[in-house]
């Protein structure tokens, strides 16, 4: 079992990225493309190619998040002393490559938040001049903010990320290959800082200021977990192909075993910071909070997502990946890694989609029907403030005791009382749909991801040969 | 590395120094038809219990009851105490709320599952305190490795013939230990 063994020769150790499998990325691709057109044109009548951008935006987010986090993992190993990646190192380098283009698809989405192309961040950059709320976040939710923070967080992750390959490509031809792996400690620890801050505030200004009324301090951790897991369903489907192809012998089930046990291990983490933050949110039961969720169980598709992420993204893996000898059958983990993949596009979906999809709200003439809740209760909370005591925030205030009496004889449901608090609240309609256009555009993201990983998987030795621990992981074993 | 437990009294052992010898010393026996009653290591060796033939653990299904048991016990008592036997509102929630009771539930269920195959484990494999361990030779325990083979109630024909397979094995010593 086990113990019989693997004849490969490293040295010859190349990927060929061609035939059927650059066919099928190319296709996908091009399905990609033409759903984008689709989206571009699919205006459901309204404005600002909604479905498009935040598709655009969605797939770019989740897509380049994988990226980074295949850095991160390259990092923590080299830190924590992990031998056993190097057997399948040069695949998460190759991840690094696709920064760049997540860095190009997000120029596109600044250029478009400069150049007025989308709405998908109109909630900030087009507030009302007595939303307090947003008023009070200017200094971090502006546009120059905005592009400042995300230049310099794809810089750093750039710089990084391109070192690290550099150096791991370069380290064969190296005389003094200690020093270099002891520097890497160095640039690693430095990288999974920089992976931290930037991961989590770029959470907030990409994905969690599509409402800028609502924050949740657990937002970058709980993205980060969903990175984790679709970089980790990524890298098996990768390996899978490379692996039909007659490469990466050496990638035993010893490998594969821990790779899906991440996973398993990631599920189970995603699954605690799912529930953490709906759990303080509905604890707390601060109507600036509770409002983010509230809507999104008012839509049927919504809340249904809300419990399909968490059978597709927890008691599925949880069962099926919790066995020894699911973890080293590529059946299962394979097909696993396909349904978790889809799986943390849907979470993503419904962080994403909710907003830029929903009826779109003119502030001049439309006051906010859905914060006018939240606006009451932090102007209560503000009005000792000198700067807040506006009129408004006095009245909102008057208002907001008055009701507190009534909610406080009667303690109903935590969202029935924002609902009964005012009494313009109509259920917004919705554009967002997941259907064919969601479809096309995820599965071009997959082709493009595929096609820049492969090309660049193709240009080098799948192993590299004289890192310190490459022993120790050819003749890994648990 | 020991498995099972040892009822028998009289053993023939055969004495290894090094892992490769060892595990090429199981197959060299287990090619002349003879079945192993016990294998000592120093450490844990890898690949060992494909070539012993070894079952795979069944403590992950105790751990599985054993968590699963935990979760049913405390949203069982949760649900007890907050509806029926001390109903009390906090913070305006319904006094059966389910977000509230998950929490419990998580910890009950890793107390249950740690505790419980723990003891499993040690219940399993004999090791509470108190217990003598049956040791087939000290030096097992430093830098030796040990075949073991049970002698009871067999002809010294078949004896000769498990000596003569552990000393083709390449065994350094082949001695005999009896229990009381």
């Amino acid at each position: 079992m086990g113990h019989e063994k693997v004849h490969f020769d490293l040295n010859k150790e190349h990927y060929r990225f061609e035939g059927s499998i650059k066919t099928m990325t190319i296709v996908f691709m091009a399905l990609g493309v033409i759903g984008a057109i689709w989206a571009f044109f699919d205006n459901g009548g309204w404005n600002h190619h909604a479905r498009f951008w935040s598709n655009f935006l969605l797939n770019s987010y989740y897509f380049n998040a994988m990226a980074l986090t295949a850095v991160f993992f390259i990092a923590a190993h080299t830190i924590g002393y992990g031998g056993w990646i190097t057997s399948v190192k040069r695949i998460f380098e190759s991840f690094s490559s696709f920064i760049i283009v997540g860095f190009i698809c997000f120029i596109i989405i600044i250029a478009g938040l400069w150049m007025d192309w989308h709405s998908l961040y109109h909630h900030w950059t087009h507030a009302p001049a007595d939303d307090m709320i947003v008023g009070d976040k200017k200094a971090f939710l502006n546009k120059e903010m905005f592009t400042f923070l995300s230049l310099l967080f794809f810089g750093g992750w750039i710089v990084f990320s391109q070192w690290f390959k550099k150096h791991s490509l370069a380290s064969d031809h190296y005389t003094d290959e200690i020093a270099y792996h002891q520097k890497s400690k160095y640039i690693a620890a430095g990288y999974i800082v920089f992976f931290g801050v930037g991961t989590s505030v770029f959470s907030w200004l990409a994905v969690m200021s599509l409402d800028p009324h609502w924050y949740s301090t657990l937002f970058g951790w709980y993205n980060f977990a969903s990175y984790m897991c679709g970089f980790l369903c990524m890298t098996i489907l990768i390996i899978l192909i490379l692996k039909a192809k007659g490469n990466l012998a050496f990638v035993n089930d010893s490998h594969m075993h821990n790779i899906v046990l991440f996973l398993f291990g990631f599920s189970v983490f995603w699954t605690y910071l799912w529930f953490s933050q709906f759990m303080l949110i509905w604890y707390g039961n601060v109507p600036e909070d509770t409002m983010w969720f509230f809507k999104r169980f008012e839509v049927p598709m919504f809340k249904a997502f809300f419990w399909i992420a968490f059978v597709i993204n927890f008691i599925f893996p949880f069962l099926f990946l919790m066995k020894r000898r699911a973890k080293r059958n590529p059946w299962i983990y394979g097909i696993a890694a396909v349904i978790l993949l889809f799986g943390h596009y849907l979470d993503f979906y419904s962080m994403v989609m909710f907003e830029p999809n929903a009826e779109p709200q003119h502030h001049e003439e439309v006051k906010h029907a859905s914060s006018n809740a939240s606006l009451k209760l932090y102007a209560e909370n503000h009005s000792s403030d000198t700067s807040h005591s506006t009129p408004l925030a006095a009245q909102a205030a008057k208002q907001t005791h008055a009701e507190s009496a009534h909610t406080d004889a009667a303690p109903t449901h935590a969202h029935s009382d924002v609902a009964a608090s005012h009494d313009t609240h109509h259920k917004p309609s919705h554009h967002a749909t997941l259907g064919l256009i969601e479809v096309l555009m995820f599965i071009g993201f997959i082709g493009l991801f595929l096609f820049v990983i492969l090309s660049t998987l193709s240009k080098n030795r799948l192993v590299p040969l004289k890192t310190p621990y490459l022993e120790e992981s050819l003749n890994y074993h648990t | 590395m020991s498995q099972g437990k040892i009822e028998h009294k009289e053993y023939v052992y055969g004495v290894y120094s090094h892992e490769t010898n060892f595990l090429d010393a199981i197959k060299s026996v287990q090619a002349d038809g003879l079945t192993i009653d016990d294998a000592y290591s120093p450490f844990p060796v890898h690949g060992i219990d494909d070539i012993l033939g070894v079952k795979e653990t069944s403590l992950h299904k105790a751990g599985f009851t054993l968590g699963l048991t935990g979760t049913v016990t405390a949203f069982g008592v949760m649900t007890y105490v907050n509806t029926m036997a001390y109903p009390t509102i906090f913070g305006g929630k319904p006094f059966w709320s389910l977000p509230a009771f998950i929490p419990v539930m998580f910890e009950t269920t890793v107390l249950m599952a740690a505790v419980g195959m723990f003891f499993v484990y040690i219940k399993r494999n004999e090791l509470f305190p108190g217990k003598i361990p049956m040791i087939i030779d000290d030096r097992t325990t430093d830098d030796k490795f040990a075949l073991a083979f049970s002698v009871d109630g067999k002809s010294a024909d078949e004896v000769a013939k498990i000596k003569s397979a552990l000393q083709k094995s390449g065994a350094e010593e082949v001695n005999t230990k009896s229990f009381e």
